[in-house]
């Protein structure tokens, strides 16, 4: 019985803990969702799909972080970490076709992982439906326009992998994010490293799926004629949650072990970390809005 | 037998290290085709101090050269007096030291390699069994590394600082003698004299090994080290001395390309807390946008452009004299092999990917620093690790392979680097100083000749300041008594916006500084002439005619000359 109780407050806890998750990413990406951005389409009901879709993507990911790696913990603080990135939220807030995508790839994943090959099958056709719906209507359809120069690709590509992009200044788009900023915030740059160590020791071949279309996702932007203008790269969203999860999750497993002094390092990151994101809201809330609205008019289509 | 003379691997060895000093030495003077105002300076100062004793400023056995205002670190200018004693002063002369110690640097690699996997697994004989495939690679990719060879080959510093260093690394692991950490105290006091980044390179190396020899619980026979540590600080008293008399010495060019010399980050600051505006108390607005905030992130922005492939693949060195046309730094097979060396360190070998993690921090820190990012010649140290992790990635992938698949894939191997090594050969001996004679000053010699024949038609010859530093061609390619030279020459000791001096003249050589020939012309003597490159505004009118003009090698104008009448 005892054992029984201890089970049922571990599930409430977790369950208590998804809420939360899901909680606090709805109290971001809701509120004012009318106002701010400034909006760029008539009706506010696309920009209300894009952002439950958002919440839909959160709890998507928590569920396949959960079923690969049965740790539930890394399925949440994997959610956590999506509900409070930059891009993540800047996309939420407006209609957002990667957004679209983002969910569909993360089904796709889910069905993946489903034991049913049709289910499996089932699931890789509702990508290529998407990819259909969503990517060729843009550039996806326009092939002509694309240059095969190595070089440009190769350029391309490292700027996909580059700390630039990722942390200090993500230029995939206009008036989807902010320039100022990276994908994410330039003071999760330590979890980061540690978390991609701490990947590649643990990564096996039951990856290799997720790492493919990983490849696939960063070959095809990188093929894109306005490049870096172009936001197929928000597909590459999941597999940098997973990575500061990984990495956050083991600096969790290690904080009973540790000394004072590391403590006390800690508390300062994680100081900075709510520093950084102070300043991170006040560009998106002030300097942001400022420089898109000095700008001709746009579409939130933009792909 | 391991030891025999003739062991497969020394013999492979030797042909490596042989390769790599023909890929050094041979053709020294030609390639570079011309020698850069850097190379010829130290070139001139080495002449000048083994003629007199003195440098170009008169200055008894500096341990400074004041140069151009940078003054630049003393070791490879004094390494330079006993071959221009040799063979005179040119392009050799002045080169071989470089070279010499960049092939010492292959000879390192290959030791230290050994050195480092003895250290860290004394007792993993899995790993201890692939030691010398690994450090016969790590030093056949440093022969070969464009980055490499393009260093050695010309007198720009980066090549004996970076020896020196490996020197001070080798002696310190392999120090199961005692007396070699003494070495080791003396090549990295060197390496502090041979260029200005090693000043932090080097003793964060030193506090590196020696955290790493505690936290390995090696016995630290502490009264050696002690020891080592005072011939050390004894090696630098000279520079200690130097720099309270002149604190230029040390500091050097350091502080005007510093990043916080730079006023970028000011001014965004400056920029973002006037968007505020009003509606923000300024108290807050300095909180939000602050210089401390935005330095880190502009200098970590800068640290990690040294491991963009763009930098490292595609397009090397923003600044000219560094640069290799249509390539980067490394070879794009290189990539495959770091990328599977990294995975393969970390999963298997986390000791050694720490300390290399270790380096490669340490290696970027000085150029983090600096606002002329991503910088090759500020970042040499990289390819130690470098080397070291491609040779592990390779000699995994080989590993894993047997009978034909083994066959297959190293040939696949050796073919890819002979195409990236062809490939850069050609881009380095035809399209360099061909097309880019003017990244390594291509011009200056023959112009100099030229104006040597016609000297003694005029008055007064006239090269304009934007000419780069043109008086140090003047006194290298004419051999200017370095006694006349210490006593007749005029210079302008205020630093431009980089931090540069000024020579105004010499002889009947003038430079006038920031040349316009709009608001300057009229101020040249008449019965002179003036050379001009012929990518500035030409001087125009009736009283001036062009007499001649000097080419590079594509055919297209370098300097233009004018007679100046009356």
């Amino acid at each position: 019985m005892y054992d029984a109780v201890v089970i049922s407050m571990n599930k409430s806890a977790k369950n208590i803990g998804l809420a939360g998750v899901l909680s606090i990413a709805t109290l971001i990406r809701f509120p004012l969702l009318n106002t701010f951005p400034p909006i760029g389409i008539p009706g506010i009901l696309p920009r209300i799909i894009t952002a439950l879709l958002s919440i839909v993507s959160i709890f998507l990911l928590i569920k396949i972080i959960n079923i690969d790696s049965k740790n539930e913990r890394l399925g949440l603080v994997t959610g956590s970490v999506m509900a409070l990135m930059p891009w993540h939220i800047e996309q939420s807030r407006i209609y957002s076709s990667p957004m679209i995508m983002l969910v569909s790839l993360l089904l796709t994943y889910l069905g993946i992982l489903h034991k049913s090959i049709l289910v499996k099958i089932c699931a890789i056709g509702l990508c290529g439906i998407s990819v259909y719906l969503f990517f060729m209507p843009t550039w996806g359809g326009s092939w002509n326009e694309v240059s095969f120069d190595i070089r440009e690709i190769l350029k391309n590509i490292f700027h996909l992998f580059s700390v630039q992009f990722w942390f200090i200044q993500n230029d995939s788009s206009w008036i989807g994010g902010i320039r100022e900023r990276g994908v994410m915030l330039f003071s999760m740059l330590p979890v980061f490293i540690f978390g991609l160590v701490i990947s590649i020791r643990t990564i096996q071949l039951k990856h290799l799926y997720f790492i493919l279309s990983m490849i696939g996702v960063i070959l095809v932007s990188a093929l894109n004629p306005f490049f870096p203008e172009g936001q197929l790269m928000f597909l590459l969203v999941p597999m940098a949650a997973v990575i500061f999860a990984i990495g956050i999750d083991k600096i969790f497993s290690f904080l009973t072990k540790i000394n004072i002094l590391t403590k006390v390092i800690i508390i300062l990151y994680l100081l900075f970390v709510t520093y950084d994101y102070l300043v991170y809201y006040h560009f998106y809330t002030h300097h942001y809005t400022q420089r898109i609205q000095n700008s001709v008019p746009y579409e939130e289509r933009n792909f | 037998m391991k030891n025999a003379i003739f062991d497969k691997y020394r013999v492979i060895f030797g042909l490596v290290l042989l390769f790599g000093l023909l890929l050094r030495i041979v053709w020294l003077e030609k390639y570079p085709s011309s020698l850069y105002s850097d190379e010829l300076s130290q070139g001139y100062n080495a002449y000048s101090i083994l003629n007199t004793g003195k440098d170009e400023y008169g200055q008894f056995l500096p341990l400074s050269f004041r140069s151009f205002g940078d003054w630049k670190p003393p070791l490879q200018t004094y390494l330079i007096v006993p071959f221009i004693h040799l063979f005179g002063l040119n392009a050799i002369s002045i080169r071989l030291p470089g070279a010499f110690f960049g092939t010492l640097s292959i000879y390192l690699i290959y030791t230290i390699t050994n050195a480092l996997i003895e250290y860290i697994y004394r007792s993993n004989t899995k790993i201890l069994l692939h030691k010398r495939k690994i450090s016969l690679l790590a030093s056949f990719f440093l022969a070969i590394s464009p980055w490499h060879i393009l260093m050695s080959r010309s007198a720009m510093l980066v090549s004996i600082a970076m020896c020196c260093w490996m020197g001070g690394i080798y002696f310190y692991l392999s120090n199961k003698k005692p007396y070699r950490i003494y070495f080791s105290a003396i090549f990295f006091a060197l390496s502090i004299y041979a260029y200005y980044g090693m000043r932090v390179v080097t003793p964060l190396t030193v506090i590196l090994l020696l955290l790493w020899s505690f936290r390995s619980k090696q016995k630290l026979q502490i009264a050696i080290f002690a020891k080592a540590f005072v011939v050390g600080i004894v090696c630098l008293l000279p520079l200690v001395w130097a720099f309270i008399a002149q604190p230029d010495v040390v500091l050097g060019r350091a502080k005007t390309v510093s990043v916080f010399y730079d006023k970028g980050v000011s001014l965004k600051v400056w920029d973002l807390v006037a968007q505020d505006g009003v509606n923000m108390p300024i108290i807050l607005a300095r909180f939000l946008h602050n210089k401390p905030y935005h330095y880190a992130i502009d200098i970590t922005r800068r640290f990690f452009q040294h491991l963009d492939g763009s930098f490292l693949i595609l397009m090397g060195d923003t600044q000219l004299p560094f640069q290799i046309p249509n390539m980067g730094i490394l070879y794009i097979i290189d990539l495959i092999f770091l990328m599977l060396g990294t995975i393969v360190l970390i999963k298997y070998t986390p000791q050694l990917s720490v300390f290399l993690g270790a380096i490669i921090f340490i290696a970027i820190i000085p150029s983090a620093l600096t606002f002329v990012t991503p910088a090759a010649n500020r970042t040499l140290q990289l390819l130690l690790p470098f080397s070291i992790v491609g040779a592990v990635g390779l000699v995994y992938i080989i590993g894993r392979l047997k009978g034909v698949k083994k066959f297959v894939a190293i040939f696949i191997c050796a073919m890819g680097y002979g195409i990236c090594h062809w490939y850069f050969l050609y881009n380095y001996t035809i399209i360099l100083p061909k097309y880019h004679a003017d990244w390594w000053h291509g011009g200056y010699k023959e112009l100099v000749e030229n104006l040597h024949q016609l000297e003694d038609k005029y008055e007064t010859i006239y090269i304009s300041g934007k000419a780069s530093v043109p008086y140090i061609f003047i006194l290298n390619y004419l051999q200017l008594d370095p006694v006349f030279v210490q006593n007749n020459i005029e210079r302008d000791l205020n630093d431009d916006e980089y931090g540069f001096e000024h020579v105004d003249k010499i002889g009947k050589f003038e430079f006038p500084r920031y040349f316009r020939w709009e608001t300057d012309g009229e101020k040249l003597q008449p019965n002179s002439l003036l050379a001009v490159l012929a990518s500035e505004p030409q001087p125009s009118g009736d009283t001036v005619r062009e007499v001649n003009k000097i080419m590079y090698p594509d055919g297209k104008d370098a300097f233009k000359i004018y007679e100046i009448t009356n």
